[in-house]
């Protein structure tokens, strides 16, 4: 998926979308607009028995606010200790939130990065002057072979950025790398994850994806997706019994130039898993998710979408 | 105590049924017509009118344990005298002017009396009996080795019996007089008896498995595992063997044979050839144990040596032996059983032939098809040259299930298959688990040409697990029922550590493999009552509550912790405490409660603890290629400095070490390393084990075998392993470390220990960067001043898989 020119504006109109830059007379400039990221240990004694150590990362300007777990999960009588990389807000439940599933697993020569320790994971808070960034930059070493995993917002905008890139000091090569990213854009009955009952679709700007029991491979043009439920959205909980807001769909994008091969897994189940494997001599990958503490139904945020493209927009 | 047996049905005498011969906490028996001979009143108002007959002639020659008759007489003898007072004498069947003299004869045994009422022991079943009333008496007469022509041979184990006769003794005291053997002393009931008549009764019993019988038995005549409780030792009493009935009678046997040592003594240029050398160089021969060895069986010159080897001893009629004692071939079967070691071997052969095709389950069949390729060969191979010889074989560890490709699916038919299954009968209340069982049994069954399998190899739970031993034989008799026509009846082995304490399941065990529709229930509800009288009820209903966790907690895969979770614990002490109310202090069934009640508090307070623990983790730095460890006690490689230290814990529980140990751990693509250093004089004294030592053990992620290494004070050093999965072997104390190294240095203020376990010395790959393995690691100073420190809580038992904390194998530049 390499070297891919993406002549947006065709392609959203191949799908049926016009977007427009935005042009909100109410919106801050980036020097009015302050982005903070900080960090903090957990001094709760919440579970002491499962988690050996615990950091909070909050990432917030005006238009959203993400809240990081950060979580080393003790080995228990049969399982080993666990890396978790949980997002627990804006919204309490789903979309990319836990407690379902993490949202971001990244492999690097088959060493997954649950493997690792988050006391060897040194954290970074920074914050870049001239464009109002502000986020955290995460050092990971994979037997050697290190990473840099940045999230940050921009001002103004409630996308949640990330950034991978080499670490300057890696010992070894990164022969493989692989992103899966999970969401859950709609579950309807709180602790019984039924299969079977879903209408789920990814709205890319060139297609629409449905459910489907094998994987789907992804385009080069794919370069955003819209993961909704059809039918269930914030009030319409068909014929289940209301246990758990419904909290509409999410968002995805990624920079599609450093993609060497991705797929959709999204069958009739709760879970909707995009797989990258990233080209092994990127140099950055970019990628951007969102959602929301306000519920959008889908024509909803669809036109809320189209309204504030730019915001959305990798850069 | 009256026993007037006359039932109800049994006074019509019309069909010659009695429904007290049938008593459920017995051996069902099969009860045909009794001829009308009216009652046979052997006991009347506490004196007997009756002599016990038998003929021991020829007995004599043999060995005491195939006495049947001669001792199926004499406990009858001992019977009436401990029940009713009286002693009966014991007179020959041609003495007849002496036994005129008598109203009724008890006759035991085969000889011309019961020649006369065309009694045929021939035509039972080996080891079976009948009992049989007749106008003057009774007969009890069995199927004994000892009174049919050659039927012993000097090949035979000194266990090998078959006593008819004296099974039916036994049944007969068991189901006329109320006699009960559950141990030895206070645990054995004979009731007192005036008055015994016999209504006329015709019945025949006979085991079904073949062979029953556990070497830990014949132990204890020797005073294994008695305790002070059960007052003063009785050599006589202890072993039960004759009372339970255990014995083998059949020549099958499913053993680790050749024994490797003796085997290549006798072939002492032929150890490449015998042993499978792996790709890597490495020969799998132990000459300290039979663990650590292993047979190369995907070299079918293995089995042509081994031919060769028993053509001879046959030849030699069993002179020229290279077997050793160890289950050497006897007159009917020659074994082969590969050792006790866990391999899969990978060769050129086994590559060329395909022989590992894709498996349900690589624990259990990565290795069915090299094997079968060998036992195929050899069973064949003993058809051609030992025509009247049976090849007897197991299935085990990685070659349980049948194997897979088409031309090893057909066993020559001389071939029987023993197979041991981990999983019962602890999991035998799990459906899919039996399902399961039952289709590899059915598959095996299919593979022998339309056979079943004939024995197994069943097993208690690992490390002594309280709950599940007392409770788990009951299962036996279920899994055989459902096992129907696929499993055969020549053998089961229950392995388990003997305890007289868990005597009641150890007495359904035996008594299920007899008859597998043994009523389990009713046999133990009988003996609660009468064993514990007041306190029956609390008993039962904790050996109820008991057993209602395994059935529907941990044999559905739940886990322990659940099953007998704080609230059932508390019951289950409530239990014991009403019990030890309902009895006074100073009767025999307080005698009794303190025997089961044994093991109890220790295993509750156990179960308790392990609520409490939390699994520790540590992780180990990954050296850098520049990086050395040069092992010589002193620790000054600045690589040390960067690793992190192992945290300790007081095992005493008190939370503060005043002399904690410094330890820590590191390695690299070769090794192990350890650095550990200690305050004070280490302990050291003649007896290895009272020196000043620290454990260090260490398991695979899925615990499947765990290596035990202790260093001393003194620099002595002791190292071993054992097997846990997919079968526990007994701890190989013997495991080659040929590159182990380890120094002792001592300080200014105490002393240091550096040492090296090479990966390749365990058998293992070096760890995967992030891959986590369990281990503990224990300082004991043996000196009263310091504190026993460990890494992990051992709860009473530092060998306790379940409580090793995690070691973590960090990466590259980690730390």
């Amino acid at each position: 998926m390499k070297k891919v020119t993406v002549l947006l504006i065709s392609m959203f109109s191949m799908a049926g979308i016009l977007y427009a830059e935005n042009e909100d007379p109410f919106k801050v400039t980036p020097s009015q607009d302050m982005v903070r990221a900080s960090i903090e240990k957990d001094v709760s004694a919440f579970d002491p028995d499962t988690i050996a150590a615990k950091q909070f990362v909050r990432i917030r300007n005006r238009a959203n606010n993400y809240l990081f777990h950060i979580i080393q999960r003790k080995a228990g009588q049969n399982t080993p200790s666990m890396l978790q990389i949980m997002l627990r807000e804006p919204t309490l439940w789903f979309s990319y939130s836990a407690p379902l599933e993490n949202f971001l697993y990244i492999t690097v020569n088959g060493i997954r990065h649950d493997r690792l320790e988050l006391n060897n994971i040194p954290l970074e808070v920074w914050k870049d002057k001239e464009s109002g960034n502000a986020g955290v930059t995460m050092k990971m070493n994979f037997d050697g072979a290190k990473i840099l995993l940045r999230f940050y917002m921009r001002p103004n905008s409630p996308v949640l950025w990330g950034k991978i890139l080499p670490a300057p000091d890696s010992a070894e090569k990164i022969e493989t790398i692989k992103v899966m990213f999970q969401a859950v854009p709609a579950l309807v009955v709180g602790g019984q994850y039924l299969e079977g009952i879903y209408h789920r679709q990814a709205i890319s700007p060139v297609q629409t994806y449905g459910m489907k029991n094998e994987l789907q491979a992804l385009s080069p043009d794919d370069v955003f997706f819209i993961f909704q439920d059809e039918e269930f959205q914030p009030g319409n909980y068909g014929k289940y019994k209301r246990e758990i807001p419904i909290p509409g769909p999410c968002y995805l994008t990624y920079g599609v130039a450093e993609v060497a091969k991705g797929t959709l897994d999204m069958r009739n189940s709760y879970l909707v898993i995009v797989n990258l494997d990233l080209e092994p001599d990127f140099k950055e990958f970019n990628f951007g998710i969102w959602e929301s503490a306000q519920q959008y139904m889908n024509a909803d945020f669809m036109a809320y979408f189209k309204k504030n493209y730019a915001d959305f927009k990798l850069k | 105590m009256k026993l007037t047996l006359i039932g109800m049905a049994m006074a019509s005498c019309m069909v010659g049924l009695s429904y007290e011969l049938q008593n459920p906490a017995l051996n069902p028996v099969k009860v045909k017509e009794a001829a009308d001979t009216g009652t046979i009143e052997l006991l009347k108002n506490s004196k007997a009118d009756f002599a016990i007959v038998c003929d021991s002639s020829g007995e004599d020659a043999a060995l005491p344990r195939r006495r049947s008759v001669t001792k199926a007489a004499e406990l009858f003898k001992n019977v009436f005298n401990r029940c009713a007072g009286v002693n009966v004498p014991i007179i020959a069947p041609d003495k007849e002017a002496e036994l005129a003299k008598y109203r009724y004869l008890l006759v035991v045994g085969p000889n011309r009396i019961t020649e006369k009422l065309g009694i045929n022991p021939a035509q039972l079943p080996p080891g079976g009996f009948v009992v049989r009333t007749f106008d003057r008496g009774v007969a009890v007469v069995g199927y004994d080795g000892s009174k049919m022509p050659a039927a012993y041979n000097h090949m035979d184990p000194g266990h090998y019996a078959i006593n008819g006769t004296l099974n039916g003794a036994y049944d007969f005291v068991e189901r006329f007089l109320g006699v009960r053997y559950y141990y030895p002393g206070y645990g054995t009931i004979y009731p007192a008896v005036t008055d015994l008549n016999i209504t006329p009764c015709n019945y025949e019993d006979a085991p079904l498995i073949q062979n029953r019988y556990y070497w830990q038995f014949d132990r204890r005549a020797n005073g294994f595992g008695w305790l002070p409780e059960m007052g003063k030792f009785n050599a006589d009493e202890a072993s039960l063997i004759d009372c339970w009935r255990l014995t083998e009678q059949s020549r099958f046997f499913s053993a680790h044979v050749p024994e490797p040592m003796g085997w290549l003594a006798a072939h002492p240029k032929q150890k490449d050839t015998i042993f499978y050398t792996t790709p890597g160089g490495y020969t799998y021969y132990n000459p300290n144990g039979n663990i650590g060895n292993f047979i190369d069986i995907s070299n079918l010159k293995v089995a042509d040596i081994y031919l060769k080897d028993i053509e001879k001893y046959y030849a030699s009629n069993g002179a020229r032996s290279v077997f050793g004692q160890w289950y050497p071939p006897n007159k009917d079967y020659v074994g082969f059983g590969n050792c006790d070691t866990l391999v899969n071997i990978i060769n050129e052969t086994t590559d060329k032939l395909n022989l590992h095709p894709p498996v349900v389950n690589p624990a259990t069949g990565e290795m069915s098809d090299v094997t079968a390729r060998f036992h195929i060969y050899l069973g064949d191979g003993i058809k051609k040259v030992l025509p009247d010889k049976r090849l007897a074989v197991f299935a085990y560890q990685n070659y349980t299930l049948p194997p897979v490709l088409p031309e090893y699916r057909k066993y020559p038919d001389n071939v029987d298959v023993s197979i041991c299954i981990y999983e019962l009968p602890c999991m035998a209340p799990n459906k899919e688990i039996m399902q399961h069982w039952k289709d590899v049994l059915k598959d095996w069954y299919n593979v022998l040409g339309s056979r079943p399998v004939s024995a197994m190899w069943a097993y208690g739970t690992i490390n002594n697990y309280e709950f599940g031993e007392a409770v788990v034989p009951r299962y036996i008799g279920q899994y055989l029922r459902e096992f129907g026509k696929y499993f055969g009846n020549l053998q089961i082995i229950y392995c388990t550590d003997l305890d007289y304490t868990r005597y009641y399941a150890e007495y359904i065990t035996y008594r299920s493999m007899w008859n597998p529709e043994f009523n389990v229930d009713a046999a133990l509800d009988e003996q609660w009552k009468l064993l514990y009288g007041a306190a029956a009820p609390y008993v039962k209903e904790f050996y109820d509550l008991m057993s209602e966790r395994w059935a529907t907690v941990v044999a559905q895969k739940g886990s322990r912790q659940s099953a007998y979770n704080g609230q059932v614990l508390s019951k289950m002490e409530e239990l014991l405490q009403k019990a030890v109310q309902a009895v006074k202090p100073d009767s025999i069934e307080m005698k009794r409660l303190l025997i089961f009640m044994k093991p109890w508090p220790g295993a509750i307070a156990k179960a308790r603890r392990s609520f409490m623990f939390i699994k520790p983790s540590y992780s180990v730095k990954k050296l850098a290629a520049s990086e050395k460890v040069a092992v010589d006690g002193k620790g000054e490689e600045k690589l040390w400095n960067n690793a992190a230290a192992v945290p300790f814990l007081n095992l005493n529980g008190t939370g503060n070490i005043k002399n904690p140990v410094h330890g820590k751990l590191v390695y690299d693509d070769k090794a192990l390393y350890g650095l550990f250093e200690f305050a004070g004089e280490p302990r050291i004294v003649p007896n290895m084990w009272d020196c000043s030592n620290i454990e260090l053990f260490l398991a695979p992620p899925d615990n499947s075998e765990y290596f035990q290494f202790v260093f001393f004070g003194d620099g002595r050093v002791f190292f071993g392993q054992k097997t846990l999965k997919p079968m526990v072997t007994p701890f190989n104390s013997k495991w080659p470390m040929p590159n182990l190294k380890y120094a002792v240095q001592k300080t200014e203020n105490g002393w240091r220990l550096e040492f090296i376990i090479p990966f390749p010395d365990i058998k293992k790959d070096v760890p995967a960067a992030y891959s986590t393995w369990n281990g503990n690691i224990i300082f004991n100073p043996m000196q009263a001043d310091k504190e026993i420190q460990a890494y992990s809580l051992t709860n009473g038992n530092n060998h306790e898989v379940e409580c090793f904390g995690s070691i973590k194998f960090m990466g590259k530049g980690d730390l």
